[in-house]
C-alpha cells in the first residue's frame, strides 16, 4: 500500500503550467507577426512593436483581474466606466500649476479605482444578485459620475507627468515600454498566486461550486470581494497608462467599450466564461493578439471594422474550444 | 458500551420563519458505533445535520461534544472540534482534482506556498487506509469520477483530519449495488477505527446491516433512540411513518395534544 502511495507521489502530475490554449495563442501570434513582417516590412521594428505593447498594457492589466473575477464565476462590465472615472479624476489632479506628482497621481487613481471596486464587491459578495446585473448597474453609475467630474467636454493641458508610462523615450527601459513591463510583472505574480497559494485555489473552487467551497470552509464572500477590489485597483493603474498614452487632452470617450476589449482578451485567452477555469497568461496573450490584429489591419491599410470581425471570430473559436473541452472532460 | 456520547444533542429547536422544522430534538452519537438517523422525507434529518455543522444556527438547545457544551457557528468551528460532515448534495468542486478537493479550505502550506507533495502523500495514505483502490490518479478531476468514487473522495476528505465524529447524509442514495456495499463497508470501518459515525439512510437493509443504534425522526421530533439489536424492521418502519410503535415512540396523540392546537375547542 505504501508502495502505491509513493509511486503516486513520485509521479506528481500537477496540471501543466501552460495550457494548450496558450501554446496555440503563441503560435497564432507568431504566424500573424511573421505575415505582417513580410507584408509590411516596417512592422517588426521597434517603432511599431513598442506602441503595440504600450497599447496592449491597459487591456491586459485589467484583464488579469477580470480573469480572476471570471474564474470565480462572476464578471465585471463596469470597468469601462471605472476607467473613465479614474482617468478624469487623475487627469484633473495633474493639470494646473500645482498639479500632483507621478506618485500621487498613481496612488489617487488606484485609490479611486479600489473604491469603485469595493462598491461592486460589496454588492456582489453580500447582495446575492448576479454580478452581471450589479456591474451593469454600476457601469451606468460610474459613467454618470465620470461625466459629472468632466463637467465640460474635455480636460485640457494635461502635463507629461505620467510620461514614465507613455509612448515616448521616457516610457521605456532597454527599449521595453514600462507600462508593458509592469503588466508583465503583475501577470507573473498573479499567475504564481493562482497556482501556488491557497487563496488562488479558492478562487477556482468558488467558480467550480461556491456552495461546496463554503462548506469546505472557504471564506467565499471575502474572496469575491477581493476579486472586485483587485479589479478596481488595476483599473486605477491602467487608467494612468491610458492618460499617459493619450495627448494632453482627455475627452469623454475615455474607457468607452474597454470592458468588451478586456472580456474579449480573457475569453480568447482560454478562461471559461462559466467560471472555474482560466489563466492570466492566456489573457495577456489574448490582449496581445487582439492588439496585434488591430495594429496589423491599420498597417495594411484595411478598414478598421475588419479588426472587429477578426476579434469576433477569435472569440467564437475560443468559446467553441472551451465548450468542446468541457464536454470532453465530462465524458472522460 | 461507551458511557459518554462523543456528540450529544439536547432539546434542539429550529424554525425557518414561521415553520418549525425541529422540535426539542435529542440525539447521541457514541465512539466506535454507527448511529443510523432515519425518518421520512422532510422529517428534518438534513436540517439537523446542518445545525450540528454550524450551517444553521439553532434556536434553542445544547450541543455537547465529549461531554462539554460547545457552540458551533460555522463548518469551520465544527471541523475544529473534529466533526466532519459528508453532505447529501455532494459538496465537491468538479473543476478541482481529488487532492485539491480533499484539502479545500485546509490546504497544507510551506510558508505561503501550497505544499503539493505533502498533500498528495496525505491523500494517498488516507485513501489507502480506507482501502480505496478504485481511483486511478490523485490528480484526476472530480468531474471525471463515478458517483461511488465521488462519495469515496467526500468520505476520505472527512476522515483526513483525525476527526472524531463523521456524519454522512444519505451517502448511498445515488449509488449502484456494488458501490453501495463499498461505501457501507467504509462506514463500518470508520466506526471500527473508533470514530463516532452518524449515518442517514432511507434503506432499512442498510440500516440494519451497518448500525449499532437507530434514531428515528418523525415530523421534526425524535420519536425514539434504540439499539438496532432491540428492534425489528417493522418497528422501525412504524416509527418512521407514524412516530410510534407499540410502547416505543412519541406518546399517542390524545385530546390534550389537540387542545394545544385548538384552545378551548370541542372535539
Ligand atoms: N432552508 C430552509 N428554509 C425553509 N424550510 C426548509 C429549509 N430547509 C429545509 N426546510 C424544510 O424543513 C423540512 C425538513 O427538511 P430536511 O431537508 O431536513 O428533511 P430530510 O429529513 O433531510 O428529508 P430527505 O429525506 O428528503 O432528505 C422540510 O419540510 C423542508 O421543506
Ligand atoms: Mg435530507
Amino acid at each position: 500500500m505504501t508502495a502505491v502511495a509513493e509511486a503516486k507521489i513520485k509521479r506528481r502530475v500537477l496540471p501543466s503550467p501552460v495550457t494548450g490554449q496558450e501554446i496555440v495563442l503563441v503560435g497564432v501570434i507568431v504566424v500573424l507577426w511573421a505575415a505582417l513582417a513580410v507584408s509590411t516590412p516596417a512592422f517588426l521594428t521597434a517603432g511599431s512593436i513598442q506602441p503595440l505593447l504600450v497599447a496592449t498594457a491597459p487591456v491586459a492589466l485589467v484583464g488579469v483581474a477580470m480573469t480572476i473575477v471570471i474564474i470565480t464565476g462572476g464578471i465585471d462590465v463596469s470597468v469601462g466606466g471605472a476607467i473613465m472615472v479614474c482617468s478624469v479624476l487623475t487627469a484633473k489632479a495633474l493639470v494646473g500649476t500645482d498639479g500632483v506628482s507621478l506618485g500621487v497621481a498613481v496612488l489617487l487613481s488606484i485609490a479611486a479605482g479600489g473604491l469603485l471596486g469595493l462598491v461592486n464587491g460589496v454588492l456582489i459578495a453580500y447582495g446575492r444578485v448576479h454580478a452581471i446585473i450589479i456591474t451593469f448597474g454600476t457601469a451606468n453609475l460610474f459613467m454618470f459620475l465620470g461625466l459629472r467630474i468632466f463637467g465640460s467636454g474635455t480636460v485640457n493641458g494635461i502635463p507629461a507627468t505620467l510620461a514614465f508610462f507613455g509612448r515616448g523615450p521616457d516610457g521605456r527601459t532597454l527599449g521595453i515600454p514600462h507600462a508593458f513591463l509592469i503588466t508583465l510583472v503583475i501577470t507573473a505574480v498573479a499567475w504564481w498566486y493562482l497556482r501556488h497559494t491557497a487563496g488562488g485555489r479558492h478562487f477556482f473552487a468558488i467558480g467550480g461550486d461556491a456552495q461546496a467551497a463554503r462548506l469546505a470552509g472557504v471564506r467565499v464572500q471575502r474572496r469575491v470581494l477581493l476579486a472586485y477590489v483587485l479589479t478596481g485597483v488595476l483599473v486605477g493603474l491602467a487608467s494612468c497608462f491610458v492618460i499617459a498614452q493619450g495627448t494632453s487632452t482627455l475627452d469623454q470617450s475615455v474607457g468607452s467599450g474597454k470592458e468588451l476589449a478586456v472580456i474579449a482578451a480573457v475569453v480568447i485567452g482560454g478562461t471559461s466564461i462559466m467560471g472555474g477555469r482560466g489563466s492570466v497568461l492566456g489573457t495577456l496573450l489574448g490582449a496581445l493578439l487582439v492588439q496585434s490584429v488591430a495594429s496589423g489591419v491599420t498597417q495594411l491599410g484595411w478598414r478598421s471594422q475588419l479588426s472587429d470581425l477578426f476579434v469576433g471570430i477569435f472569440i467564437i473559436v475560443a468559446v467553441g474550444a472551451d465548450l468542446l473541452r468541457a464536454r470532453a472532460r465530462r465524458s472522460r | 458500551m461507551a458511557a459518554t456520547p462523543l456528540l450529544e444533542l439536547r432539546g434542539i429547536d429550529k424554525s425557518f420563519g414561521p415553520v418549525q422544522v425541529l422540535h426539542d430534538v435529542g440525539m447521541s452519537v457514541y465512539p466506535g458505533e454507527v448511529t443510523a438517523l432515519v425518518g421520512d422525507n422532510g422529517a428534518g434529518k438534513s436540517t439537523l445535520v446542518k445545525c450540528i455543522s454550524g450551517i444553521y444556527t439553532i434556536d434553542a438547545g445544547t450541543v455537547l461534544f465529549d461531554g462539554r457544551t460547545v457552540t458551533v457557528n460555522s463548518p469551520r468551528d465544527a471541523a475544529d472540534l473534529g466533526i466532519e460532515v459528508v453532505y447529501q448534495d455532494l459538496a465537491l468542486c468538479d473543476n478541482l482534482d481529488i487532492v485539491q478537493n480533499m484539502f479545500l479550505g485546509r490546504e497544507q502550506k510551506r510558508g505561503i506556498v501550497l505544499d503539493e507533495p505533502t498533500m498528495e502523500q496525505m491523500a494517498a495514505e488516507t485513501l489507502a487506509s480506507l482501502s480505496v483502490r478504485t481511483v486511478k490518479s490523485l490528480r484526476q478531476l472530480v468531474a471525471s469520477l463515478s458517483g461511488g468514487q465521488r462519495q469515496t473522495v467526500a468520505i476520505a476528505k472527512a476522515v483526513l483530519w483525525n476527526s472524531k465524529v463523521v456524519i454522512l447524509d444519505e451517502p448511498t442514495a445515488a449509488l449502484g449495488v456494488a458501490q453501495t456495499a463499498q461505501v457501507l463497508e467504509l462506514v463500518r470501518r470508520l466506526a471500527d477505527n473508533g470514530l463516532g459515525v452518524a449515518l442517514i439512510s432511507h434503506n432499512m437493509n442498510e440500516v440494519f446491516a451497518v448500525s449499532d443504534r437507530i434514531a428515528a425522526l418523525y415530523l421534526g421530533r425524535m420519536a425514539a433512540e434504540v439499539k438496532t439489536s432491540d428492534v425489528t424492521h417493522a418497528q422501525v418502519v412504524e416509527l418512521i411513518t407514524g412516530g410510534r410503535s407499540g410502547n416505543l415512540g412519541l406518546p399517542p396523540e390524545g385530546p390534550t395534544d389537540f387542545a394545544d392546537f385548538m384552545p378551548g375547542g370541542q372535539l
